[in-house]
């Protein structure tokens, strides 16, 4: 068995704060503002990047739907509570996407698998670079890029890596790393940022402070912590398995017999299970990637199996859809690259 | 120990917080206590934000009701929701702004990207200090290699940490002769 990086990280993100220079900040009522910002931010990718970025009006979609768009990290909680003037640029592959609307008039985003943050850096500058290029952002010369929330003043930037760390978990290490890494000006949040739960040992770390520090040494704070933490995470996994291989097996294969076979499950338990689903994939144990783990971590959500059960089984409930997901899932086994190694070496 | 906060009550509690410039305690009273815990059992991220933006600023509180001349936002308002109303209020509430955001982010220089047309003087640029001193420009020296020498702790590279722990040393001794000159 070999640990490497994919097996704790599950993807990263870059996101930008920018506000046109000529217009209040965003702020609810003021739709005028709103429209403008959607018709410039529309305009300004159509020009750059032709037929690759489709716009979505909030107030155009069922509540399901945005929250679907939640779950898939393209839009966030805030613009959701914003549905009535809200919209998002979202590129078809998905790898980038552009709130308007939100706390700032745009919030860029580009996201990346694995914990190449200045990959998704450079991807969410060229967005940012069409953008400005139509029309001005607020800057000043000392305080930076301006907006809403002084919070993110400066360089607008918030880089941030999901991680899986089910072991720091189990050996209740996260009050610890928590305090080190706000040391460091970098916070730890739940699955979907700021004030959620870290349901299924799913922690997002990023930075914290935007102001006085370059985007180059934001993203390398953030990256060096993110590596880190993968090695704490790794190691207490290796001593796990050399200390109490049959109780961790036992932990993982109860839960791939509940994903399974189980006929209705709600959202808190697929995420207990999925954490020892994705942790069994990493150690060699199941054959399925950690792709396939990290797909259910969105497509298994409340509104994502709405969608599914809406469209292909309204007669049974949210639970049972859930299970038919997964199963459908899990269905297809894939080549582990985890256990493949261990054969190798 | 007087409450922090109403300067006028025991303090019977103490609060730390954690910003980029370290951490720092407040000592506050029960009613002060009471007010912080009823913001976190309102739960919102902007609510906690704001009481806490409000105790980076108290030094400023008899300036509550000035109000930004471009968007109308009153600096009370913005206290009570963490939200600014346009890029001219980092101006109109500079004086209040700006030691807050010190508190937050630990620096108030802007290091890193500028727009495209930033070099040259246009409508976009919301001036609010004129250009960096020798003395912001030593401090902000000093900040980064605080910043690699934590890293280099992490890290647990010793060696470059002490490296860095020197030459801040130097700086902030350098720093303070600037200051006194």
């Amino acid at each position: 068995m070999q640990l490497t990086q994919k097996s704790v990280v599950v993807s990263g993100r870059v996101r930008l704060a920018r506000n046109y220079a000529d217009l209040p900040f965003s702020r609810p009522g003021n739709g005028e503002c709103a429209q403008l910002c959607i018709g410039r931010a529309v305009s300004a990718m159509e020009k750059a990047c032709p037929n690759r970025y489709d716009l979505c009006r909030l107030s155009e979609i069922s509540a399901t739907d945005q929250l679907a768009l939640v779950e898939s990290h393209l839009i966030s909680n805030d613009l959701m509570k914003n549905s009535a003037t809200g919209a998002a640029l979202i590129r078809d592959d998905r790898k980038i996407s552009i709130m308007v609307n939100e706390e700032d008039h745009l919030r860029i985003q580009a996201m990346v698998d694995g914990l190449n943050l200045e990959d998704a850096a450079h991807e969410a500058f060229i967005a940012e670079e069409a953008l400005e290029k139509a029309h001005g952002f607020s800057f000043d010369p000392q305080l930076g890029y301006l907006t809403s929330c002084p919070t993110n003043t400066g360089t607008g930037l918030r880089a941030s890596l999901m991680l899986h760390l089910p072991m720091l978990d189990h050996f209740k290490q996260m009050g610890t790393v928590n305090q080190s890494v706000a040391k460091l000006g970098l916070t730890l949040r739940g699955i979907y940022g700021e004030g959620s739960d870290a349901l299924g040992s799913v922690y997002q770390v990023s930075n914290q402070i935007t102001l006085g520090r370059s985007e180059k040494d934001i993203i390398e704070a953030v990256t060096v912590v993110g590596r880190q933490l993968i090695s704490m995470e790794n190691k207490l996994r290796q001593r796990y398995l050399q200390n109490s291989a049959t109780e961790l097996r036992d932990r993982i294969m109860r839960s791939y017999g509940l994903l399974r076979y189980a006929v209705s499950m709600d959202e808190k338990e697929l995420m207990q299970h999925w954490s020892h689903l994705r942790l069994g994939i990493c150690m060699g144990m199941l054959p399925h990637s950690p792709e396939q783990a990290d797909r259910l971590l969105t497509t298994a959500q409340d509104a994502h199996v709405k969608q599914y059960v809406t469209k292909h089984a309204p007669q049974i409930t949210l639970k049972e859809g859930r299970c038919h997901l997964i199963q459908e899932t899990l269905a297809q086994e894939e080549t582990n690259p985890f256990s493949q190694a261990d054969s190798e070496g | 120990m007087i409450c922090d906060e109403c300067g006028k009550n025991l303090a019977v509690f103490s609060v730390t917080i954690t910003s980029g410039s370290g951490t720092s305690n407040r000592h506050l009273c029960s009613d002060c206590m009471k007010k912080m815990e009823a913001t976190f059992s309102q739960g919102t991220f902007h609510s906690f934000l704001s009481s806490i933006l409000g105790m980076l600023g108290t030094a400023q509180q008899e300036q509550d009701e000035r109000v930004c001349g471009h968007c109308g936002l009153h600096y009370s308002e913005f206290e009570r929701t963490g939200r600014l109303g346009c890029a001219h209020c980092y101006q109109e509430f500079a004086n209040e702004l700006k030691p807050m955001l010190q508190r937050i982010h630990g620096s108030s220089q802007h290091v890193g990207r500028a727009p495209l047309n930033a070099a040259e003087p246009g409508e976009s640029s919301v001036s609010v200090a004129s250009e960096p001193t020798r003395q912001q420009l030593l401090e902000q020296r000093i900040q980064e290699l605080r910043q690699k020498m934590d890293e280099a702790v992490t890290a647990e590279n010793f060696e470059a940490a002490a490296q860095y722990r020197d030459e801040i040393r130097a700086l902030t001794q350098e720093a303070g002769e600037t200051s006194c000159s």
